[in-house]
């Protein structure tokens, strides 16, 4: 009979970049069992609602994530604009969706590297991070910020891009593609790629509708749950919206959802930005949450739907604000997904749910 | 200028960040900024490294994780807080798990701040813990030769 | 904006399980589970989807003394959320799924959450190298 032995995994590790613990029972080479262990990145950041007032805290949302920041900064306002009643200009609708949209495109790309890197291959992941770095230029020409934008707030977006900075985002974006294009194929069509994410950490469609898992991860294996599809927002703007699926269930579908996911970002930007309409982009708020109110609101994130809720009390202080993000929805698939697959794999498996932890603990 | 601030190998580690630091600390190393042209390599293994990049804030569970990284490292050897979460605690200074920067935990030689801090931030910090790298090397030597003497 | 529909509808503990085993019944997706602090204990809301359309937040009001059914039987999905409302509220819940009993964030202040006001920490945290966090007083009511 084989001997069972715990290897601990993280949270310091050269693949992850995040602090995450697991205990792996293996068995010889295979890993039985995968026992989680978060904590490392808690804060406790939704209990500062009592110290920053509602137009404040958009600045704490901003910073749960680096790579999620707009979202959560859109999925915030969104949340209190909803609470409140607020009504949103056009154009900023327009211009949430293409930072929103932006912020996915480096996204994908920041992980497509970061997964390169798990498997072996460290020149696609310099490649990918080169790409990546035209998106991060045209956050810092429209926003000032590489990473944290504090471009969104509740009423509108706290910049205006004009249209000729619009139609220069365009022409970058079709030089990302092209040098996207030329790399694209090694993750597609690969041999030595292809052969180690074939049929690692597979989930089938039942699975993954038991666990309830969300995003790119649930799309890899048929289950659509793209919060795109209520078309709320700027997203109701679009001639049409179809999600990316892809019913192979294993590593190497989610590579190809993601990778794919970074062509329709790119052709959604182009689309509104051809015809986004002139207007104001902020309607600032006035006054605050009335008492005994509550909302809540779905967003889609690069990693999964994300879930907001927030409650007013009268003043200017939230009374509770929570923040739902994908990746602890996504937990209790990881660890089914390592059940059974070799040592080796499990950095690949890891990272192939995208997790964010420093999202999942706030 | 002495060996040890030559391709310096650096460790990188994620205490409680949001990760806005981190993908800057990694971005150092793409193609963009590329401190590997310096001879500046990630390591995974403390004991190889000679400078460690910290990110984000300390709090109890990862108090002890930070100090052990440190200690394992062989000196001479310099901390960089890169980020103001590092520095002091940043936005999330006042919330309940977090005890402060990153010199609640362990000396720190150079902070970088920023929010998240620029990868031209990151190398001028790293360049300034070089130097500091060199005295700290000066005095390990003089202590050796005084010992030598006496 | 194309309106987001959402809606709130309280239930009382005594139904929370079998809203559980009728949500699963019927197919819904699980999205969360939170708690929040009110004058006279807790309300937890437990937010489903049928058809992705509506999200479906069902309310239900308890006291620190309360026992809670867990969902994460049916809902493998929500043991992290189970146990974290536990760690940070300290509302008693049964049957977790995969249950780390406390330690699942590890915290030197219990039910941070709980307290109106900000906790200070209630003993001094050990750190080498000088720096050493100080022992405050809590402010306000004892937890």
């Amino acid at each position: 009979m084989a001997k069972q032995t715990i290897i601990p995994f993280g949270p310091q590790h050269p693949v992850l970049p995040e602090p995450v613990h697991l205990d792996l029972v293996v068995e010889d080479e295979t890993v039985v069992q995968a026992i989680p262990r978060i904590g490392f990145v808690h804060r406790g950041l939704e209990k500062l609602v009592e110290k920053k007032d509602y137009t404040q805290f958009v600045f704490v949302t901003e910073r749960i994530c680096g790579i999620c920041s707009f979202g959560h900064s859109l999925g915030y306002s969104q949340t209190i604009e909803h609470l409140m009643g607020i009504e949103v200009p056009p154009r900023a609708e327009y211009l949430r969706v293409i930072l929103h949209e932006l912020s996915r495109v480096h996204s994908h790309l920041l992980w497509l590297g970061l997964g390169a890197d798990a498997f072996g291959f460290e020149n696609l992941f310099m490649q990918c991070w080169r790409i990546r770095e035209r998106v991060l230029d045209i956050f810092e020409k429209t926003t000032g910020g590489r990473v944290v934008l504090s471009a969104c707030n509740v009423g509108g977006t706290l910049y205006d891009i004009d249209d000729e900075t619009l139609k220069g985002i365009c022409a970058t974006l079709d030089v990302v593609r092209r040098e996207y294009d030329a790399i694209l194929g090694a993750f597609l069509n690969d041999y030595s790629v292809r052969s180690r994410l074939e049929g690692v950490g597979y989930l089938s469609q039942q699975q993954a509708r038991d666990l309830s898992i969300v995003g790119p991860f649930a799309r890899a294996s048929n289950v659509n749950n793209d919060v795109r599809c209520l078309r709320q927002g700027g997203y109701a703007y679009l001639e049409s919206f179809e999600p990316i699926m892809s019913d192979g269930g294993d590593c190497l579908a989610r590579v190809i959802v993601r990778a794919k996911e970074v062509y329709q970002s790119i052709d959604i930007i182009k689309e509104l930005a051809a015809k986004i309409p002139a207007g104001p982009v902020m309607n600032a708020p006035k006054g605050k949450p009335a008492a005994g109110t509550q909302a809540s609101m779905r967003l889609e994130q690069p990693r999964g739907e994300c879930y907001y809720y927030a409650k007013g009390n009268g003043s200017m202080f939230l009374e509770r604000m929570r923040i739902r993000t994908p990746t602890s929805q996504n937990l209790g698939g990881l660890v089914v997904a390592l059940a059974g697959c070799d040592l080796a794999d499990v950095p690949n498996i890891v990272l192939t749910i995208d997790p964010c932890i420093s999202c999942t603990e706030r | 200028m002495s060996h040890s601030s030559k391709s310096p190998w650096l460790i990188h580690y994620d205490a409680s960040s949001c990760n806005g630091c981190d993908i800057e600390v990694l971005a150092c190393l793409t193609p963009m900024y590329d401190v590997e042209r310096f001879g500046i390599i990630n390591t995974g293994n403390p004991k190889h490294a000679d400078i460690f990049l910290v990110t984000g804030s300390v709090n109890d569970q990862n108090i002890k994780v930070v100090q052990q990284i440190y200690e394992q490292m062989r000196e001479p050897k310099v901390v960089i807080a890169c980020g103001v979460c590092a520095c002091s605690g940043g936005i999330f200074k006042e919330c309940y798990n977090t005890l402060g920067g990153v010199d609640m935990a362990i000396p720190v030689d150079v902070y970088a701040p920023g929010c998240a801090v620029r990868p031209e931030a990151i190398i001028d910090a790293v360049v300034k813990g070089l130097g500091i790298l060199e005295q700290k090397r000066a005095a390990l030597d003089a202590a050796k030769s005084k010992k030598k003497e006496a | 904006m194309a309106a987001y529909q959402d809606t709130f509808t309280s239930i009382p503990l005594s139904e929370l399980a079998t809203l559980a085993q009728s949500k699963k019944d019927e197919g819904a997706r699980f999205i969360n589970i939170h708690a929040a602090t009110v004058a006279d204990g807790f309300v937890l809301t437990y937010t489903f989807t049928s058809n992705e359309t509506v999200t479906d937040n069902c309310q239900v009001h308890v006291t620190a003394d309360d026992v809670v059914p867990a969902i994460s039987p049916l809902f493998l999905a929500a043991f992290v959320f189970e146990n974290e409302v536990h760690d940070l509220f300290g509302i008693n819940i049964e049957g977790i799924a995969v249950d780390f009993k406390g330690d699942f964030y590890q915290i030197s202040i219990e039910t941070p959450m709980a307290v109106p006001t900000k906790p200070e920490h209630a003993t001094a945290v050990n750190t080498k190298y000088g720096a050493t966090v100080p022992v405050k007083q809590r402010k306000g009511e004892e937890q």
